[in-house]
Parts: structure tokens; C-alpha cells; sequence
């Protein structure tokens, strides 16, 4: 195997040129082939020390990731915990502590798995990754960027090297919240992103709900959406979110659940994002992730 | 296991076992593991034949399929009878036990298993039809107390609803049909002083249960009992010029503090502090024989072996000690690192000014060995295909109490608080027996909750790797009270102690699945009780 350190971006995109694979965490690339999922590529390059790519950044109404930023680094941050707290609430349910400090966003959205934690906050809050090669620059909405399990629209010798939030309309909340079977090391067997933007009266004025691991790639829940746009936040619409959700769902049998019980926990999981993301639209405090906040992970008593 | 590792070993190169020397790292979790040789063989016949070391390492795959530590699935169906008042007059129960394509330590799975199923109750009726069955998965073996988990699991989720059809508490049904000191058990053992009764008033006790909740939570109750089993074990004790000490033993430490256990026997017999002692261990050319971390057995028959080699030394001290102050030895006591004459507190020397003279002539030197327990009567047992495993030496007890709390709409139960009391007899290292607890039940809840190993059609292991095949992780971990009904057992280990290490991990599934059982209005019938098969239970 050919394994090449970049220490700047023109190195890291000259290796892809000629053919070799980036590595930045590892943890999805070196577990894989460990656990005999895919060999090691013939040829890797590590960007881990690629300078620049490591910063969160807010530029007026965007905020900007680079793609070797850790989920550490995210659930941490302030402006994202304020802002785009869906990302939060996924990146701190990644795996366990020392998964969420060597992955990185970028690794995390290339391996483009359909279960990935942070999918589903992404396409709620309108990401747009940027892709750079020797051969130029591009911009590519995340909506479009999958195309199915561990595929994107990518080509083998672009880099991503960040990703774009707009920052969501005033009284706006977001949320990430997946169910689990236990409370680290875990994968999502389904889960559900939403954000919310509060409109007069208590209405929802806009919203956008998004199903993790319930098809190929993560995927919007049109209807969803359209139980909840316009409607007050009462527990008939929640149901409905939660029916129309289910409905959206095209989940498979695995090792992980069955179909039927998939389709309809991603229901429940679909209605307690949109609680959480219309709690937190409305100022109140849910604390990241929405995980330990929702169904079973409610506090004990007398437990901080 | 380094001494059933020489074995296997000189077994299979076929040389005397003195040209084998077994010497364990420091290394962590029985579990099973420890128990027989396994791959040792392969790897001293690879080394001679390249007349190289040799190191076999294993991937989290093979860790999964090629050893025999699979925990042996059953079919289990159960049938009681009860009287109005709660008397069980009768049982009849049916196993069939997936061996493996091979068999190790399974050929006593299916008696085992029947006495789990039977369980620590006064049964005057029973008949238990068990079949260990091959099977093209691979082999089953000893994994933490085998057969008890999962036949106990559905003997007391049974038993609950038992209780639930006569309109009885639960909790009062076992106390009415549990056995107790002097009485006889479901295999015609009579038990002599036990502590199940205590540990269920405890672990109830414990956990507050009767009291009100909220609607998504429940407390379940179960029982279990395991053996302690003898196994011959040896240990040298030797006192060094300083009067510091030396124990030599065969015993394995896995982490799990019995082998930490033996300074402190040592050091009671002899008057000294446990810090006074080091320990040469599982090196099978230092200490004697002993059958490894295995069978809960390391303090039952080690620590007897060590205390009858201080003993020895003890003796040794007093009669020095009696030369030296003009004395009795029979009114000399060891006490504070000084031998003393009773009575006379003003008349001692110390432990090390005796080493120091017994270095100029004779040396101070013990040698101990455990002596077998008295092995139980069975009245009226007729046990075709007896397997020896229907009389326990020492049985241990417990009674374990779970609160846990359900997702009414996922099925996803968290486990809130577990209170384990047990009969261990005697408590001789509590942090490690604490430690011993607390695992445990960790590993219980998995069964419970979310390990399994899964096949495809095929019978291959499809869940070779800890994300599919899912261990409770400290995320996970529930507040764990516990006590020990500290007995001494009559016919038991050191100063009356029996095993502990398999025992907490027996009825931790049942009284969860007794918590679910509350919260759902039914059993689960399939262990691990996952999310899904609660949900669809829910939903039946």
C-alpha cells in the first residue's frame, strides 16, 4: 500500500489526482477494513494535517465547517448550539468520545452511509458541500450529494474540503434525535432530523423533516412536511407528522430491526424532532443531544 | 488456566508434563474463557516444529466463532402446578439445548439446565426430560455460570405468571415455595444453613418495591442459585528472614481479586497485615496445581489451600515463639505482627525477629492443599444421565430486584436500578466482590436487553463484531445496590465463604424480564427481550 502525508491542500489534491484515496479520522476507513468490510485502498493519503480545513467559521448568515472538523469540535461549539443545533445533537451521538475526536464532518459526509447522525441534521438545515480538485471548484446542495449507500455525486478526485449552513430564519429550533439500544457505541437504527420556523399565532410557518436509515440515502419526509406547514403543534398534528413520516419511510429488514418496526419508529422518532425542534423555536432550553431529553432518555430524578 | 493448559499441551506433543511451562501474562475477563485448554496446543506445536516463539493473535471474528464460548440457546417450556394458597405441588419442564457441532463443556448443559429450571424451590413433584442437542453452529461452552441465565430467565418469568393466574404477589410466592435452611430442594438435596429467604427480604427491601411509580416504570423480582464446585488446589506459604511473606500459588487472577483475596487469609491466620505478603502466581512451574479462573472455585479451594499453608507456618511461629518466651504453644496467638502470650500482652516477640531466627535453623515453610467438601445426599433422585450436577456443594443464592423504565412507544427498556442480594456465604475481599456484583448484572443486563448471537440460514454467525453484537456499554450502567448475606456455609470455602463470581450474573434477565412483564401485562418469550420483541409483544 502507498501511504503519502499532504501537508497542504495542493498535495492532498495531487495525490487524489493520481489516484490515491483521502484519510483524515480513519474511523470509518480503517475500522471498515479492519472488521473486513473493504480493503484499504491501494493508495491513501492523510489529510489530517492539511492546514486550514479544521475551522468553524460565521461569515454573516453562513456558517462554514471545514472538513477536518471533529464532532467534538461541533457539539462544542457555541454558535452551533444556538444556531444550528441539529448538527449538535447528531455530532454528540456519534459513536463515543474518542470516535467524536479523531471523525470529522468531512469524512463523516463521504462515507455517506444511511444511517450517518449527521445526514439527516444536514439536509434540515440546507447544507452545501464544497468539492475541490486539481481540475477546479464546485458547490453541491447536500440534498443531491447522495446517491446511495456510501455513493455521492463526488468524483474519485475531488476532495471535500467543507460544508455551508445558511443559518435558519429567526424563531426557528432544529433537532436531531435517533433510536438507540444503547447509549454509546451506537448506530442509528432509525432517527429523524427537523427544523421548525414559528409563525404567528403558534403556527408553524415553515418546516423540513428528514429520515435517517430508513433508505438508501437520508431522505426528506415530503409528507411530513406537509402535515405540519401551517398547522398549530397540537398532538393531532403531531401524529399526523409521525403517520406521514412512516409513510415516506422505504426501510429494509437488517440485523438492526425489521422493516415494519423501522417504519414505525421512525415515526416517533420524526414526531419528537419536531417537538423538540418547535421547543426549541420557541426559546426554551433542550439540551444537546435531544436524545437524553426525549421518550427514555428523560432525566431520573435527582439525576443532573 | 495455565495448569489445563500444560495439559493440553503436554497432551498433545506427548511429553511429560514437567517439560511444559505455562506462564500468564497479566490478563483480564474469565467470563468462560479461562476454562480448558483452547489454542495453546496449536501454537507449542507450531513453536517446535520452527523452533521459533510463536504468537497467535485473534480477530474480533474468530474471537466470536472459534472458541467454544457461545452461550448455549434452549427451547424451553415449563408447566406448574400450584394449589389456591400458592403451594407448587408439581412440575414439569422440557429443554432442548443447542450443543454445537461439538461438544466441550456442554455434556452437563442439560442437567444444569434442569436444575435452573426447577430452581432453589420446594418442588415434591417433578420431571425434567432435557436434551442437548448437536447442532451445525459452533460448539457452546462455559460462559458466566452457563445454563443459569437463560433457563432461569424463563423459570421466573414463568413463575410470575404463575403468581399473576392464582392472584398472588410475586414476591410472596417465592418466599411461600423458596427454600430455606433444613429443607429439601427440587433434586432431593437437603440444604443445610442457607440465606435465600434473607436475600429475597433484602433485595425487595433494597429496592423500595410496592411502592408507587410512574406509569412507564416497574420493579421485577427473581431468584437464582448457583454451586460452588471443589476442585483439588495447592499453595506454598513461606515467611522470608525480614519476617515478610511469600505466597506461592497455582490460582490465575483474572482481574477479578481472588487471587488478591489470599494475603488476606494468610495474613489472618498468621497475625500479619496483607501488604506483608507477595504473591508468585499462574506459573505452572512456581505454585501447585490449581484449576484456573474458572467455576467461581479460585477463593473456595485456594484460599484453603493457602490458610492451611499458613497454618502450617503459624504453627511453626508458635513453637519458635514458646521457646523464645517461655511458654506454652497452645497459649501463644498471633496478633499484630507478634506472636503473644494470651493473656499476657507484655510477654511477645515479633513475627520477624522469629523469621530472622528460624533463617539459622529451621525455615519457616507451609504447604497447603484444599480438602474436599462433603458432597451432598440426594434423597430419592433418579436422575437417568446423571451428570453429577444435581447435588451442589455450598449453593449460593440470590435474589435480585430491577426497576427499569419502557418506552411504551419504541419498546426500548432502560434499566434504571438493580438491588442484588446474595448468599455467598463469608465475604472475604469486598471491593472485589463487589466488583463481581456489579459486572455481573452488566452482563446480565446484555442478555436481557441486546446481545444475542445471530445466524443466517446457513448457521454462520452473523454478528461477529461488538456493533451488531451489542455489549451494555457504562453509558448504560444502572445504579447497582447490593448485600451480602454473609452466612458462613457449613460445608463451604475460607471461614465458610462459597463462589461469586457467576452468581449475580443469574437472575438479573429474569427479574427484567418480571419488570417488562409488569409494565406490558405479558412475558416476552425470547431472549435478548430487544426493543423490537418488546415492542411487537406490545402490539400482539
Amino acid at each position: 500500500m502507498n501511504f503519502s502525508t499532504a501537508l497542504s491542500l495542493e498535495q492532498a489534491l495531487d495525490a487524489l489526482a493520481s489516484g490515491a484515496r483521502p484519510v483524515a479520522g480513519g474511523s470509518d476507513l480503517v475500522v471498515g477494513a479492519r472488521q473486513g468490510k473493504a480493503p484499504l485502498p491501494a493508495s491513501v493519503v492523510a489529510i489530517d494535517r492539511v492546514p486550514g480545513l479544521d475551522t468553524i467559521t460565521v461569515q454573516g448568515d453562513t456558517l462554514a465547517l471545514g472538513a477536518l472538523v471533529t464532532h467534538a469540535a461541533i457539539m462544542g461549539h457555541e454558535e452551533i448550539l444556538s444556531g444550528f443545533t441539529a448538527l449538535a445533537d447528531g455530532s454528540a451521538l456519534v459513536g463515543s468520545p474518542a470516535t467524536r475526536n479523531v471523525g470529522t464532518i468531512g469524512g463523516n459526509i463521504m462515507n455517506a452511509s444511511p444511517a450517518l447522525d449527521t445526514g439527516a441534521p444536514l439536509l434540515v438545515l440546507d447544507a452545501t458541500v464544497e468539492l475541490r480538485s486539481t481540475r477546479g471548484h464546485r458547490e453541491v446542495a447536500i440534498a443531491g450529494f447522495w446517491t446511495g449507500p456510501g455513493r455521492t455525486v463526488a468524483a474519485a478526485d475531488e476532495l471535500l474540503i467543507g460544508v455551508r449552513l445558511p443559518r435558519p430564519a429567526p424563531r426557528s429550533g432544529s433537532s436531531y434525535v435517533r433510536l438507540e439500544y444503547r447509549r454509546a457505541m451506537e448506530i442509528a437504527v432509525v432517527g429523524a432530523a427537523a427544523l421548525v420556523t414559528l409563525g404567528d399565532g403558534g403556527k408553524i410557518a415553515a418546516c423540513r423533516v428528514a429520515l435517517t436509515a430508513v433508505a438508501p440515502t437520508i431522505v426528506r419526509s415530503p409528507g411530513a412536511e406537509a402535515a405540519l406547514t401551517g398547522q398549530l403543534l397540537s398532538s393531532e398534528t403531531l401524529a399526523a407528522v409521525a403517520a406521514a413520516a412512516a409513510a415516506d419511510a422505504a426501510p429494509i429488514s437488517d440485523l438492526r430491526a425489521g422493516a415494519r418496526y423501522r417504519r414505525h419508529t421512525v415515526g416517533v422518532m420524526a414526531r419528537r424532532a419536531v417537538e423538540v425542534a418547535a421547543a426549541r423555536a420557541a426559546g426554551k432550553s433542550v439540551p444537546v443531544p435531544a436524545n437524553r431529553s426525549v421518550g427514555i432518555g428523560v432525566p431520573l430524578e435527582g439525576v443532573a | 488456566v495455565p495448569f489445563q493448559a500444560r495439559e493440553g499441551i503436554a497432551t498433545t506433543l506427548q511429553i511429560p508434563q514437567n517439560q511444559v511451562r505455562v506462564i500468564v501474562p497479566h490478563m483480564g475477563g474469565g467470563f468462560g474463557g479461562k476454562c480448558g485448554p483452547h489454542f495453546e496446543p496449536h501454537v507449542a506445536a507450531l513453536a517446535r516444529k520452527t523452533r521459533r516463539p510463536v504468537r497467535l493473535v485473534f480477530s474480533r471474528r474468530e474471537e466470536f466463532i472459534a472458541p467454544d464460548k457461545r452461550r448455549e440457546g434452549m427451547v424451553i417450556d415449563i408447566e406448574t402446578g400450584v394449589k389456591k394458597d400458592g403451594t407448587i405441588t408439581a412440575r414439569r419442564a422440557h429443554l432442548i439445548i443447542d450443543n454445537g457441532a461439538y461438544t466441550s463443556d456442554a455434556a452437563v448443559f442439560s442437567q444444569l439446565a434442569g436444575m435452573h429450571v426447577a430452581g432453589p424451590y420446594k418442588i415434591p413433584n417433578i420431571f425434567i426430560d432435557g436434551h442437548l442437542v448437536y447442532t451445525n453452529h459452533q460448539p457452546s461452552g462455559s460462559v458466566r455460570a452457563p445454563t443459569a441465565p437463560q433457563a432461569c430467565w424463563a423459570l421466573e418469568s414463568h413463575t410470575d405468571e404463575v403468581a399473576r393466574a392464582i392472584g398472588m404477589d410475586p414476591v410472596e410466592f417465592r418466599r411461600k415455595n423458596a427454600v430455606d435452611s433444613g429443607e429439601v430442594g427440587p433434586s432431593g438435596q437437603t440444604y443445610d444453613t442457607i440465606g435465600l429467604q434473607q436475600c429475597i427480604e433484602k433485595a425487595v427491601e433494597m429496592s423500595g418495591y410496592g411502592r408507587a411509580l410512574p406509569e412507564d416504570e416497574a420493579i421485577g423480582v427473581a431468584i437464582g442459585w448457583w454451586p460452588s464446585f471443589f476442585s483439588g488446589s495447592g499453595a506454598f506459604v513461606k515467611l522470608n528472614g525480614d519476617g515478610s511473606g511469600t505466597i506461592i500459588t497455582g490460582a490465575q487472577e483474572c482481574g477479578t481479586g481472588a487471587v488478591m483475596s489470599l494475603p488476606i487469609l494468610a495474613a489472618g491466620e498468621l497475625g500479619m497485615q496483607p501488604e506483608d505478603f507477595r504473591i508468585i502466581y499462574q506459573d505452572t512451574d512456581a505454585g501447585p496445581f490449581d484449576l484456573g479462573a474458572t467455576g467461581s472455585q479460585t477463593v473456595f479451594n485456594n484460599g484453603r489451600a493457602v490458610m492451611q499453608a499458613a497454618r502450617e507456618v503459624a504453627q511453626q511461629l508458635r513453637a519458635l515463639a514458646a521457646e523464645k518466651l517461655e511458654a506454652a504453644a497452645e497459649d501463644i496467638e498471633l496478633a499484630e505482627g507478634h506472636a503473644r502470650v494470651k493473656g499476657s500482652p507484655d510477654s511477645s516477640v515479633s513475627i520477624a525477629e522469629l523469621a530472622g531466627i528460624a533463617q539459622g535453623g529451621e525455615l519457616l515453610l507451609g504447604r497447603g492443599s484444599a480438602v474436599p467438601n462433603e458432597t451432598p445426599e440426594l434423597q430419592g433422585a433418579s436422575c437417568i444421565g446423571d451428570t453429577g450436577v444435581a447435588a451442589w456443594v455450598a449453593p449460593q443464592f440470590s435474589c435480585h430486584a430491577v426497576r427499569v423504565r419502557l418506552d411504551r412507544d419504541t419498546g426500548v427498556v432502560r434499566v434504571l436500578e438493580v438491588c442484588a442480594a446474595h448468599d455467598s456465604g463469608t465475604i472475604i475481599n469486598p471491593i472485589g466482590a463487589q466488583g463481581q456484583v456489579e459486572g455481573g448484572v452488566m452482563m446480565g443486563i446484555g442478555q436481557a436487553l441486546t446481545e444475542g448471537t445471530r445466524y443466517d440460514d446457513s448457521g454462520r454467525q452473523m454478528n461477529t463484531a461488538l456493533l451488531e453484537y451489542k455489549l451494555q456499554t457504562m453509558a448504560d450502567a444502572p445504579t447497582v445496590k447490593m448485600h451480602f448475606v454473609e452466612i458462613p456455609a457449613p460445608n463451604g470455602g475460607p471461614r465458610g465463604a462459597k463462589g461469586l463470581a457467576e452468581a449475580p450474573n443469574v437472575a438479573t434477565a429474569a427479574a427484567i424480564s418480571n419488570a417488562i412483564q409488569k409494565l406490558i401485562g405479558r412475558p416476552v418469550r425470547q431472549l435478548p427481550m430487544t426493543a423490537e420483541r418488546v415492542w411487537e409483544a406490545m402490539n400482539e
